[in-house]
């Protein structure tokens, strides 16, 4: 009797796997990421409605020479087209977005640098253009000629 | 008092601090954290995003895609090898992609990348459109 008395009653031992709930916490407290991605958002022209974007401004850019990083860009708002440098085409884009909703239409060849086309994004939307579209530079010679 | 006492020269003389509620509170955070993770996954080859002024805050969302300067694709660490394995990637994951982003190198073919946009766009007009994000640099 007096032994059975002594006896401890059996219990888990909880310490390692406290141990390994830690690990695991502070594994996860410190690989969580909660820093949003930063990005530009991109919208493609419907493929057959009509524009309720008045005027529609295309800018082409061209392949850029062997050895250059960026290609021509040239500008084409109704029936005038001109080559734009960085500069006069944001003001181009404000003057345009002064008084309408714009959209602009890039038409950049396949060789085009992927860093151009976001620059030329980046300023479209510091000049206040609502919405950009993209089209395939085969493509866009009849489309853009229909409208 | 007196039971305190005798409890304590029972189980042994160091006093415990209750572990408990500690435990309880570790194991809530830690379910939080394990739930709300979204693993950062590189891509097998890398990618230097462009820069811009103008930025736009996207939620972090798996299935990011990344395209590099020689036209590789891959959606987080799974290369495609051709545009229609992309695709049916895309519609077989297509529930959980609200909007794509897409992480292109500043040297990558704005070809290749039109051409992946061409793609998503195409699988998946069949419902209300899938919206397509251009991932900049976070510098700056």
């Amino acid at each position: 009797m007096k032994r059975l008395k002594r006896r401890k009653t059996p219990t888990l031992s909880m310490t390692p796997m406290i141990d390994c709930v830690f690990l695991l916490l502070i594994f996860f407290m410190v690989s969580t990421t909660f820093a949003p991605i930063q990005g530009l958002r991109v919208q493609l022209p419907p493929p057959i409605t009509q524009p309720k974007y008045n005027p529609i401004i295309t800018i082409m850019i061209d392949d850029p020479a062997p050895g250059e990083t960026e290609g021509t860009v040239v500008l084409r708002l109704s029936d005038r087209q001109e080559i734009v440098q960085t500069r006069e085409m944001f003001n181009r884009l404000i003057n345009a977005s002064d008084n309408e909703k714009i959209m602009v239409v890039i038409r950049a060849g396949n060789e085009v640098f992927h860093e151009q086309i976001v620059q030329v994004m980046d300023i479209a939307k510091q000049a206040g253009v609502d919405r950009i579209g993209f089209v395939r530079a085969s493509h866009a010679t009849i489309r853009i000629a229909d409208r | 008092m007196a039971l305190n006492m005798a409890r304590r020269k029972r189980t042994g003389d160091d006093d415990d601090i209750p572990m408990a509620p500690m435990i309880d509170c570790v194991f809530l955070l830690l379910i939080f954290f394990m739930v709300s993770a979204i693993m950062k996954v590189p891509p097998p080859f890398t990618v230097t995003l462009p820069d811009s002024a103008t930025k736009h805050e996207f939620t972090r969302k798996k299935f990011n895609l990344f395209i590099n300067s020689d036209g590789r694709i891959s959606i987080d660490d799974q290369e495609m090898l051709t545009l229609e394995d992309m695709e049916l990637f895309i519609s077989a994951h297509e529930n959980q992609i609200s909007t794509l982003i897409i992480k292109a190198d500043k040297r990558a073919k704005h070809g290749d990348v039109i051409d992946v946009v061409e793609r998503a766009k195409m699988r998946s007009s069949k419902t209300e459109g899938l919206e397509i994000a251009f991932a900049v640099s976070e510098e700056n």
